[in-house]
C-alpha cells in the first residue's frame, strides 16, 4: 500500500482538482463521481488513471460505490479537496473505511515512509506537522496543494455507480447552487472603496494578465465597481482562492469573513492602519494608483507579455 | 422529539499552551470568554431554537470539563430548554467527540434532530457533525443557512448571494449551521441571562469509546518565511511588486 487516492465528488471543480492531484505525493489514482467521459476529458488536463464512478449528480449518492473502488485501489491515503463538498464528503469516508481523518492540509513532505502532513493551527500562524497512522487515512488539502498538470491525456477507467439507497443519499455539502466564476476562482483581487477613482478598466486588466477573478466589497458594489454577485463575505460568498489580492480594502470583518481554507492574503492601501494589514501575509502601504503600474510592469516582465 | 445542540467545549490550557495560542480572559485556562460562544455554535443554537415549537424539547450538550458550562448557559439564555454536559476534559479528537454526542443522542426521545456549528471553535476541523451522522446513520445537511421545521421533516436552506437552494430531510437528521449576516442570534435579555445560571446542567459521565485511528502530531513550527507577514512602504513600490508579482505567479508552470 502506498500513493494516494484522490476522490473528487460532483461539487468539487475538476480542473482545480487536477492541479491539486498533480502535487500530491504519487503514485495517485484518482476517483471521478458522478461525471460523464466527456465532462472529465474536456476539464481534466493531467494525465493519469482516472475511476469514473457513476454519473448521478446527486452529491452522494454514490459513496458506498466509490468505498469499493477506494478499496480496490488499495491506496495509503484517501485524499479530498478541502472544500465543501470535499470536507462534507471526508468524514462519511473516514466512517466507512475505517480511517482516520485530517483535515485542511496545507502540505506534505517526507518519503513515502516517513511523510509529514501540515495542518495551520485555527487562529494562529503556527504550522503543525502530523504522521498518518498505519492503516488507512483520509486527508483534506487546500491552499499549497498546486502542481503542474502534465496535459497529456487521462486513461478513463469507468466503474459503475449505486443502485441501492444509502443515508448518503440524503446528505447536502454547503453551497450547493450552481457558484458563478469567483467561487471556484484561484485567484482573486477584491476590490474595495479604495479603487473608486483609479483609471478606467486598471486592476480588471491587472486581473486578466495572472488569470484572477475579481471580488469586491460591499462598499465597492454600492459604488457600483462591482456587480452584487461578486459580493465576499457574510452577506455575500464564501470561497476558498489559493491568494487574494486586495486593493483599496479596509479589511472589515464582515468582508474577510468571505474567505477561508488556507489563502495567502496580498493588500494593498494607503492607509497603515487598515486592518486588512493584520491578516495579510504581504502588506503594501501604497496608493493603489501608485502601486498598480508597477505590479503590472513586473508581471508583464515576468509573463514576457504587454498589455499596452 | 428532540432538538439537540452541539456547543463546543473551551479547550484546555495545555492544548492552548501547545497551540501558541494566549487565552483570551476568564480564568486563564479556557479560551473562550464566558460572555461569547463559537460564532457557528452561537448559529446553531438560534436555529435550534427556532426550531422547536417547544423550548423543552431543545436540549444543548457540550462534551468538556467545567468550563464547556459557560456556553451551555449560554445557550440556556437564548432559549434552549436543558443542558447536558459530557465530563470529559482531556484534548478530545473528532472522532471521539462524535462518539460521545451520539451516545447522548440514545438517550434522548427520538426523532432526534441534531444541530451543530459547521465548524467549532477548538481545532476548527469539521469532523464532528460529519462523523456523528455516520454513526447515528442518518443524513446530514452540511453547512446550512437556516433550518425550517416542515410537517414531519426537515428543510434545510442555504442562502447566499449565488443563489438560494433548499434540501429536505427527515427529523432525525444532522444539521451543521454557517453564520451568516441571515441568521445572527439575537442578544439574550438581562432576564434571560440571569434565568440561564438557574437550572441545573446535567453533568453525566462520558461512556467508555472505542480507539479510532487518529494522526500524530510530530512537531510544530512558525510557518516558511515566505508566509511570514512582510509590509512595504511606500518607497519600496519595487520591491513590493516583485515580491507580489511572485506570490502570484506562484501557481503558474514554469515560475
Ligand atoms: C450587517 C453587515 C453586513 C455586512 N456584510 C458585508 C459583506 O458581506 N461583504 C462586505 O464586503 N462588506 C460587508 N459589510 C460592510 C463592511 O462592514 C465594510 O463596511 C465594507 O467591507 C468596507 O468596504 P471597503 O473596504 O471597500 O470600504 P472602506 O471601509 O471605505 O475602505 C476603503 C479602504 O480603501 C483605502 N483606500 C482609499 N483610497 C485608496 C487608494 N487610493 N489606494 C489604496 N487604498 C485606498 C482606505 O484606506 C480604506 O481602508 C457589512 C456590514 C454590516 C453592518
Ligand atoms: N466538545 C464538543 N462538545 C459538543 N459539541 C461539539 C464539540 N466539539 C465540536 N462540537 C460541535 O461540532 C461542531 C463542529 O466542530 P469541529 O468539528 O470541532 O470543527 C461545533 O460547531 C459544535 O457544534
Amino acid at each position: 500500500m502506498s500513493g494516494c487516492t484522490f476522490v473528487v465528488f460532483p461539487g468539487s471543480n475538476l480542473a482545480r482538482a487536477a492541479t491539486t492531484a498533480a502535487a500530491l505525493p504519487g503514485p495517485v489514482d484518482v476517483v471521478v463521481v458522478g461525471r460523464t467521459a466527456d465532462a472529465v476529458r474536456s476539464a481534466w488536463q493531467g494525465g493519469g488513471s482516472l475511476h469514473l464512478v457513476g454519473d448521478s449528480d446527486r452529491e452522494f449518492a454514490d459513496l458506498p460505490a466509490v468505498v469499493a473502488v477506494i478499496r480496490e485501489l488499495a491506496g495509503a491515503t484517501v485524499v479530498l479537496p478541502a472544500d465543501g463538498t470535499g470536507a462534507t464528503a471526508a468524514p462519511a469516508l473516514a466512517w466507512e473505511l475505517g480511517a482516520a481523518l485530517l483535515t485542511d492540509c496545507v502540505a506534505v513532505a517526507g518519503t513515502q515512509d516517513d511523510r509529514r502532513w501540515t495542518r495551520r493551527r485555527a487562529g494562529s500562524d503556527v504550522l503543525d506537522d502530523y504522521r498518518l497512522p498505519a492503516g488507512p487515512a483520509v486527508v483534506t488539502v487546500a491552499g499549497e496543494f498546486a502542481g503542474a498538470p502534465t496535459g497529456t491525456e487521462p486513461n478513463l477507467v469507468p466503474h459503475d455507480g449505486t443502485n441501492t439507497p444509502s443515508t448518503y443519499d440524503g446528505w447536502r455539502p454547503p453551497n450547493p447552487v450552481g457558484p458563478p466564476a469567483i467561487a471556484d476562482a484561484e485567484l482573486l483581487v477584491g476590490i474595495g472603496r479604495g479603487v473608486a477613482d483609479l483609471a478606467a478598466g486598471s486592476y480588471q486588466r491587472l486581473a486578466a494578465l495572472f488569470g484572477a477573478e475579481i471580488a469586491a466589497t460591499r462598499q465597492a458594489i454600492e459604488w457600483q465597481l462591482a456587480t452584487a454577485d461578486r459580493k465576499l463575505g457574510d452577506t455575500g460568498l464564501r470561497v476558498a482562492p489559493r491568494t487574494y489580492l486586495t486593493l483599496g480594502v479596509s479589511g472589515a470583518n464582515q468582508h474577510m469573513s468571505g474567505i477561508w481554507g488556507n489563502c495567502s492574503i496580498i493588500a494593498v492601501n494607503h492607509n497603515p492602519h487598515a486592518a486588512v494589514f493584520d491578516v495579510a501575509d504581504i502588506g503594501v502601504v501604497a496608493d493603489a494608483a501608485d502601486f498598480l503600474p508597477v505590479l503590472r510592469k513586473e508581471l508583464e516582465v515576468r509573463l514576457g507579455v504587454s498589455t499596452e | 422529539m428532540t432538538i439537540l445542540v452541539c456547543v463546543t467545549a473551551g479547550v484546555p490550557a495545555a492544548t492552548l499552551a501547545a497551540r501558541g495560542t494566549a487565552p483570551r480572559s476568564g480564568t486563564g485556562r479556557f479560551t473562550l470568554p464566558t460572555d461569547q460562544l463559537g460564532r457557528h455554535d452561537a448559529a446553531a443554537v438560534a436555529s435550534a431554537v427556532g426550531l422547536a415549537a417547544d423550548r423543552e424539547d431543545v436540549v444543548a450538550v457540550s462534551v468538556g470539563g467545567q468550563a464547556a458550562d459557560a456556553g451551555l448557559r449560554i445557550a440556556l439564555a437564548q432559549g434552549c430548554g436543558r443542558a447536558i454536559r459530557v465530563d470529559r476534559s482531556d484534548d478530545l479528537d473528532g472522532p471521539t467527540v462524535a462518539e460521545l454526542l451520539a451516545g447522548v443522542v440514545g438517550t434522548l426521545p427520538g426523532p432526534v434532530t441534531v444541530v451543530t456549528g459547521v465548524r467549532g471553535s477548538a481545532w476548527e476541523t469539521g469532523q464532528v457533525p460529519g462523523l456523528l451522522a455516520c454513526r447515528l446513520g442518518v443524513v446530514y445537511l452540511a453547512g446550512v443557512t437556516g433550518v425550517d421545521a416542515t410537517g414531519d421533516g426537515l428543510a434545510g436552506h442555504w442562502r447566499s448571494a449565488a443563489g438560494d437552494a433548499e434540501a429536505t430531510a427527515p427529523r432525525a437528521a444532522v444539521v451543521s449551521v454557517a453564520r451568516t449576516a441571515g441568521n445572527r442570534p439575537t442578544v439574550p435579555s438581562l432576564h434571560a441571562t440571569v434565568g440561564a445560571f438557574e437550572p441545573d446542567i446535567d453533568v453525566v459521565a462520558p461512556a467508555a469509546t472505542s480507539e479510532v485511528p487518529v494522526a500524530t502530531l510530530i512537531g510544530s513550527r512558525v510557518p516558511d518565511p515566505a508566509r511570514q507577514p512582510v509590509r512595504f512602504g511606500v518607497g519600496e513600490l519595487d520591491q513590493a511588486a516583485s515580491a507580489v508579482a511572485t506570490r502570484l505567479l506562484h501557481h503558474y508552470v514554469g515560475h
